[in-house]
């Protein structure tokens, strides 16, 4: 039960992202190192990734879900708390354990987990513009929902089950919810990245880890 | 703006029973059938029910604001919903119901009311949502501060949340003159049992719950006890959102809408929900202006009777 349209969520989005530029820089700049770092593979990678994407999901839940997108909706006070819980899982799991790590070098996993990670940093806005209102109107990574999810899922995929599963049950409840909003809303520039979280989701918790012969520590 | 002058009333229904609001039914259909009721282009008036505890008079259609107006800080948005409102008051409207569960709906509302060269008659009707009654007086405040009214005409429980608390107050605050009149909500058909329980043992004027030419389960209880106990009835959803739009409105219009004076097919799934005798007014809600014309049409002329409001259900369910 959604008390929105699409045209409405948009114009928020953009208000949003005007409001908290720059933001966008360190955030897109803070993925962008998550990826690098998970790509190289290093065992002591982990924790700082997992701190890393606790910052986004926090900042996501606080400062989009609870003091912007809790104007036009009800809804979103829980979100914020889910998000909220996902970051400090994150941030405990990556601070105060230091795992896990990404397998290195990446197997088939490890290459699907990169590839969607990737697409969280640049499929928003690219969507955004070619099916939605306009690149302004954009989710961007660590400051917005749909592309922080995706993100999270892809390098949770990449970890090749070294990540434990309880950093899926989130992504996968704000994903699934995503789909069923996005649909109502008849938007497919919204549907795309919570339905790659979604099949990311289910992907990871479906696969067998391939942990034979990787370096990475578990 | 034009001031809302003539009106045609509809005999409220408080404190009948079951048989005489069948007997409404087909004394409003004979009145209809004879041309007593005014069409929209010899006289201009406009359809009213009485609330039946103040005989206050209300114009038959309404306005919600569920998702339409919900539109944030959007300027060009707000813009357009002040175009809505305004064409509302133009063509007679005065029911306005919103939620503080709507997002900026009420902050949107009062946004539109301002730039109002002139509101001729606006019956306020929002709702306290909130699961402590603590909380429910600063959560209707801040409506009124939304808003931009002093008091509501109508404060109702919203999906009957901790209804129990929240009447108590409304009550209190009803007493002390705070607000005029009472009322719960439901909708989309849930919680009808409880619904009704709190109809038969308390003293509120008005009810609210889902009702249109599909979902039509009100008919068997909730609408007849309403009549029998003095309450009025605001419908909700009378267009199951735009669900009955995208079923039905790529099918012609019967030619006998014409009987009813029905040009379009929202005043036909208008006209069904306000001839029944125990409801007081529907609420549709639209973000545009031709909408609300199309809406405010169904203020005027003849209404089915009985068997024309059988009719009507028989050809939307054979399409």
């Amino acid at each position: 039960m959604l008390s929105f349209t699409a045209e409405v969520y948009f114009s928020l989005l953009a208000r949003y992202n005007a409001d908290i530029w720059p933001a966008q820089i360190p955030a897109g700049a803070l993925a962008l190192a998550v990826l690098v770092l998970a790509w190289r593979g290093r065992p002591a990678s982990g924790g700082i990734i997992a701190a890393m994407l606790g910052a986004m999901w926090l900042w996501t839940g606080v400062i989009f879900h609870w003091f912007h997108f809790a104007t036009i909706s009800f809804t979103a006070p829980a979100i914020a708390a889910l998000f909220a819980v996902q970051g400090l899982l994150l941030l405990w799991r990556g601070v105060a354990r230091g795992k896990p790590a990404v397998a290195s070098p990446p197997g088939l996993a490890g290459r699907v987990g990169a590839a969607l990670a990737t697409g969280a940093l640049v499929l928003s806005p690219v969507l955004a513009e070619l099916a939605g209102p306009g690149w302004r109107s954009a989710e961007l990574v660590g400051v917005a929902p749909g592309a922080t999810a995706l993100l999270t899922v892809g390098l949770f995929i990449a970890c090749d089950g070294r990540a434990p599963r309880y950093l899926l049950v989130v992504p996968l409840i704000w994903s699934a919810a995503a789909v069923a909003a996005a649909w109502f809303l008849d938007s497919p520039a919204l549907m795309a990245l919570p339905a790659l979280t979604a099949c990311g989701a289910m992907l990871a918790l479906a696969s067998v880890p391939e942990r034979a012969g990787r370096t990475g520590a578990r | 703006m034009p001031a809302v002058t003539a009106t045609t009333s509809i005999p409220a229904t408080g404190g009948w029973s079951r048989r005489k609001l069948l007997a409404a039914t087909a004394a409003l259909g004979a009145t209809a059938a004879a041309g007593l009721a005014p069409s929209r282009a010899a006289t201009g008036a406009i359809l009213t029910r009485a609330v039946p505890s103040t005989g206050e008079m209300l114009p038959v259609v309404g306005m919600g604001s569920w998702i339409t107006f919900n539109v944030g800080a959007d300027a060009a948005l707000r813009k357009q919903r002040v175009e809505v409102l305004r064409t509302f008051f133009a063509r007679g409207g005065t029911v306005v119901d919103s939620s503080p569960m709507y997002g900026t709906s009420e902050e949107v509302i009062g946004h539109c009311l301002e730039r109002m060269d002139e509101v001729p008659s606006l019956f306020a009707a929002s709702k306290v949502w909130t699961w402590f009654t603590a909380s429910g007086e600063s959560q209707m405040a801040e409506s009124r501060r939304l808003w931009g009214v002093a008091r509501f005409d109508l404060m109702q429980v919203h999906n009957l949340l901790n209804w129990e608390g929240h009447l108590e107050t409304l009550m209190a605050d009803k007493a002390a003159g705070r607000v005029r009149h009472i009322g719960i909500t439901t909708s989309h058909g849930r919680r009808h049992d409880e619904f009704e329980a709190v109809m038969r043992n308390q003293p509120i004027d008005f009810v609210q719950f889902t009702y249109n030419i599909l979902d039509r389960e009100a008919e068997s209880r909730l609408l007849p006890l309403a009549a029998e106990r003095g309450l009025a009835v605001i419908v909700n959803r009378p267009f199951r959102r735009k669900g009955l739009f995208d079923r039905f409105a790529r099918h012609p219009l019967p030619e006998w809408a014409g009987e009813i004076d029905c040009a379009n097919w929202a005043q036909f799934f208008l006209k069904f929900i306000v001839s029944h005798p125990a409801v007081t007014c529907a609420i549709p809600a639209t973000t545009r202006v031709d909408h609300m014309e199309e809406n405010m049409g169904a203020l005027h002329g003849r209404l089915p009777d009985a068997a024309m409001r059988a009719r009507m259900v028989r050809y939307v369910e054979g399409l």
